[in-house]
């Protein structure tokens, strides 16, 4: 009964405004924190591989202590709850029809101005995830127990996508966790030279940390080739 | 020493059912500390008294010369031609406001609705007293509201902004500002439930994307990010 009333009005029964975008604007924050951080721990765990594969077999048993090798799996399923809601909240923020995108895409031309362009990216990149990260998920869920031998050949199996898959990742999550701290900081100061410098030294220090990683990522990937 | 630059104007009527949108180019001297006021004058002086655009004040008070310089919204009277190192620069209209002719939009319809959707007025139940002196007020407080209304509603932050473009409901820098700047102003007896009604979806703050073109842009440098940071933080705390 409600939700027809709200879906219909905006509002809720007692006439105020719909909380709902409140909580779908949270959640949609919120669930690409949980993402992008799970992917810092996600390249850093594929990464151990560079120290030798004791070393990422060890990360793999701490993972999955006392030989629960469901785990993996486990995790894979939130993630990919947690994935999907995300995106569906993303979708919201994506030009409603093609004359809204045509529109962006020549403003961004037009305007040539990066915290605008890096949108543009996001989104790129956001749809392409779609299809690409949940091919990935979905194969993890329903994967055997996770040796090192097992990943590499899985990896050299479809390296091509693999390296896509992070390119795409990292560009939308290093995108999305500075554009999280716009969203929700106030950068303050006594004069707005002051701020704008801080703020591009966030964005500064976001990037170098996620272009670290992913150096570290690319590494790690030709190491499990050469394995 | 002075150089020719060019300049690029767009050219359109929608009213004319001959007119097509183009360019035209001219060609001028530069004199020193030439802006584009001076310029667009000039064209209009010489080469095309047809040529359609806005000024009022000259010094960057009124808002009403905004448009896209190089694709870059700003005002055009605060616009140096010199800092254009190789002459050529192109004119367009800002987008999103209603094209009245070339290069002159009106932003003043768009404002207006703008205005009454954030109910841009002290909302109060006391009534005031002439005939006693008024109340004071914390003199922070009228810092912080002078502040934030010093806002020209040159319509640069709308223009500037992705979001806006893509979606004509959404309210644009300008209008959080506005909340921003009544629910610091200790007159204004509005609660953060108030300002929800008003600015509590995805037209209003929520809409939002942190693409920063209005921070980067405002030519009065409002602090806009970070208020509308706050206000994204006070709206989402709303029970
Ligand atoms: S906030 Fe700045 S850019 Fe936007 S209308 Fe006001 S003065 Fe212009
Ligand atoms: S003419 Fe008034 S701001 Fe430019």
């Amino acid at each position: 009964m409600e939700a027809r009333i709200e879906g219909f009005l905006g509002k809720s029964v007692e006439g105020k405004k719909s909380r709902l975008p409140a909580c779908q604007d949270k959640a949609q924050s919120l669930t690409g924190l949980i993402l992008a951080a799970f992917m810092v721990c996600h390249m850093l765990f594929t990464g151990s591989i560079v120290f030798g594969k004791r070393a990422f077999e060890g990360v793999v048993s701490f993972a999955e202590p006392f030989g629960m090798t469901w785990i993996t799996n486990f995790i894979a399923f939130v993630i990919l709850v947690i994935f999907m809601v995300h995106a569906f909240l993303g979708m919201r923020k994506f030009p409603a029809n093609y004359r809204a995108y045509q529109a962006f895409k020549a403003h961004k031309i037009r305007f040539g101005h990066l915290d605008t362009t890096l949108w543009w990216f996001q989104f790129i990149t956001g749809f392409l995830l779609f299809f690409t990260a949940s091919a990935h998920i979905i194969t993890i869920i329903f994967s055997e127990p996770i040796t090192a031998n097992l990943s590499i050949a899985r990896f050299a199996n479809l390296h091509l996508f693999y390296l896509l898959l992070l390119i795409v990742t990292v560009t939308h999550a290093s995108i999305g966790t500075y554009r999280l701290i716009m969203k929700w900081y106030s950068i303050e100061g006594s004069k707005k030279d002051e701020m704008i410098e801080k703020r591009a030294k966030i964005k500064k220090i976001n990037f170098i940390i996620w272009g670290a990683l992913f150096a570290f990522s690319v590494i790690a990937d030709i190491v499990w080739l050469a394995k | 020493m002075s150089r020719k630059i060019t300049i690029k104007a767009f050219k359109y009527n929608p009213l004319s059912k001959i007119s097509k949108p183009h360019f035209n180019t001219y060609e001028l001297e530069e004199t020193s500390g030439m802006t584009l006021f001076v310029a667009l004058n000039q064209i209009r002086e010489n080469f095309d008294p047809d040529l359609s655009f806005d000024f009022v004040c000259r010094a960057g008070i009124c808002g009403s010369c905004a448009m896209l310089v190089n694709g870059k919204p700003q005002l055009a009277c605060r616009t140096l031609t010199k800092d254009y190192e190789d002459g050529v620069i192109e004119l367009m209209p800002l987008p999103v406001f209603k094209l009245i002719k070339d290069l002159s939009v009106n932003t003043g319809e768009w404002m207006a609705a703008m205005n009454s959707r954030v109910e841009s007025w002290i909302h109060t139940t006391k009534v005031t007293d002439i005939s006693k002196q008024e109340e004071k007020v914390d003199p922070e407080l009228a810092q912080k509201t002078f502040e934030l209304d010093r806002c020209i509603e040159c319509g640069i932050c709308v223009a500037a902004c992705g979001t806006a473009i893509m979606r004509n409901d959404f309210i644009g820098a300008v209008g959080l500002n506005r909340i921003a700047r009544f629910r610091v102003d200790p007159l204004d007896e509005r609660t953060d439930e108030d300002f929800y009604e008003l600015v509590g979806d995805d037209s209003g703050i929520f809409g939002c994307m942190s693409l920063l073109g209005c921070e980067d842009q405002c030519p009065k440098h409002l602090p806009l990010q970070n208020q509308i940071a706050f206000i994204r933080r006070k709206m989402a705390s709303v029970k």
